[in-house]
């Protein structure tokens, strides 16, 4: 009952909070999505650095269409849960609802940059920039 | 099971064909010399001058920390990224540096908070001109560094072949492809995320957006002069070269955005 650590282009580290939140004896996986690639219009060598960059990783890779991978590799380890990092990609998080309809799914934050008190002003850059700066300039962006 | 993709190579050049083994319906194209992976990431991060950074950044062979790749695709974080700068100067000297990386912190939560703005305009243009003025398709001499500009053709080539783009040649490029050849931004940054290594569609098309005007006030865009004084010791900038641009910027906006009368006052 292992649980699934689904490695997207978003998240491509090591160090990413994802293994805090999956048990000790999962498996780190990346799928090599074609199509997913083919709809970003990723040329040659954008493809040649994300596979350079996976193989750095404690994953193993496998080919396919993603939802479609994912879902059976985590039948065939029986995992309790598939964990993967939070992304805004409209592209990743279809992927992610496809899953979650038939298994338990996991979304993990990346470390902050900031911590801002209330929502974000985001109309202008310089609007945002006045509420980050308060802490922008500290060790991992906390007073 | 499906098998397993193979991650150990004889060397970079064994891994490079294997890539395009498994792609080969995509063009092939120079490979860039930028290297994949955490290690090649913190071996720039070790690089990081934020105080330099500050003072040259706007030239094109300014103190830039060829970053974007690693913190694109979460290799590097913002966090460890600033958390380093700070050590290197007071908060003013490495301001402009740590304020580069909220622009990326800024851009991510528009796209988290609405993905599906990131390919439409967020405002109109303020250019005069309406959003149906502009051709959906990239044409040709743009795609093939064939432009009238030997400035242009230089970036066009230097982004096809390395993948890398200093952030005021994107500026240059994208405000010729929007206000000189009136093609809709959706098409330049189409044509960046292809071969940007740090192609990311919330910096990139939100940058392209604040060049065209529908995510600012004002168009951006850039005479001959402003030209040759950031790029001048990179790109070919010559007059007779880029004369699209030898003008004041009175009479480039007249010409460009005739319509607006916010910008011929």
């Amino acid at each position: 009952m292992a649980d699934l650590i689904w490695f997207h282009e978003d998240m491509l580290r090591a160090t990413h909070p994802v293994f805090e939140h999956a048990g000790e004896d999962a498996t780190a996986v990346f799928i090599w999505d074609d199509n997913y690639f083919d709809m970003a219009g990723y040329s040659l060598k954008r493809r040649v650095f994300l596979y350079e960059t996976i193989c750095h990783l404690p994953v193993d890779i496998y080919r396919g269409d993603t939802a479609k991978r994912i879902g059976q590799l985590a039948e065939t380890a029986l995992a309790q849960k598939i964990v993967t990092g939070s992304t805004p990609n409209p592209a990743l998080q279809q992927i992610m609802q496809k899953l979650s309809a038939t298994h338990e799914l996991q979304q993990v934050d990346d470390e902050p940059f900031v911590t801002l008190e209330g929502p974000a002003d985001l109309k202008r850059f310089f609007r945002y920039w006045n509420q980050a700066r308060k802490t922008a300039f500290d060790i991992n962006g906390a007073n | 099971m499906t098998e397993k993709l193979l991650k150990d190579f004889a060397d970079r050049g064994a891994l490079i064909d294997y890539v395009r083994a498994l792609s080969p319906e995509i063009a092939d194209e120079p490979i860039s010399q930028t290297e994949g992976g955490r290690q090649a990431g913190a071996a720039r991060l070790a690089q990081l001058d934020a105080q330099a950074y500050g003072s040259t950044r706007n030239y094109l062979d300014g103190a830039v920390s060829y970053l974007s790749p690693y913190i694109r695709h979460g290799i590097v974080t913002l966090n460890e990224t600033r958390n380093l700068a700070i050590q290197q100067g007071a908060p003013k000297q490495v301001e402009k540096f740590v304020q580069e990386l909220a622009w990326r912190d800024f851009w991510q939560r528009i796209y988290h908070q609405s993905p599906a703005k990131i390919w439409r305009d967020i405002e109109p243009y303020k250019t005069g001109y309406p959003a149906n003025h502009y051709a959906t398709v990239l044409p040709d001499d743009i795609r093939q560094a064939r432009t009238p500009s030997a400035a242009m053709n230089f970036f066009i080539k230097q982004l096809i072949d390395t993948g890398y783009l200093h952030n005021h040649a994107r500026m240059y490029l994208a405000a010729y492809i929007v206000h000189w050849r009136h093609i809709a931004w959706q098409a330049g940054a189409q044509f960046f995320l292809t071969h940007l290594l740090d192609g990311d569609p919330a910096s990139n098309n939100l940058s392209f957006q604040w060049v065209a005007s529908t995510f600012a006030n004002k168009p951006y865009f850039f005479n001959l002069e402003n030209l040759q004084k950031f790029a001048g010791s990179v790109a070919p900038c010559a007059a007779d070269d880029n004369a699209d641009f030898d003008d004041s910027y009175d009479a480039l906006a007249a010409g460009l955005f005739p319509h607006s009368e916010a910008l011929n006052g």
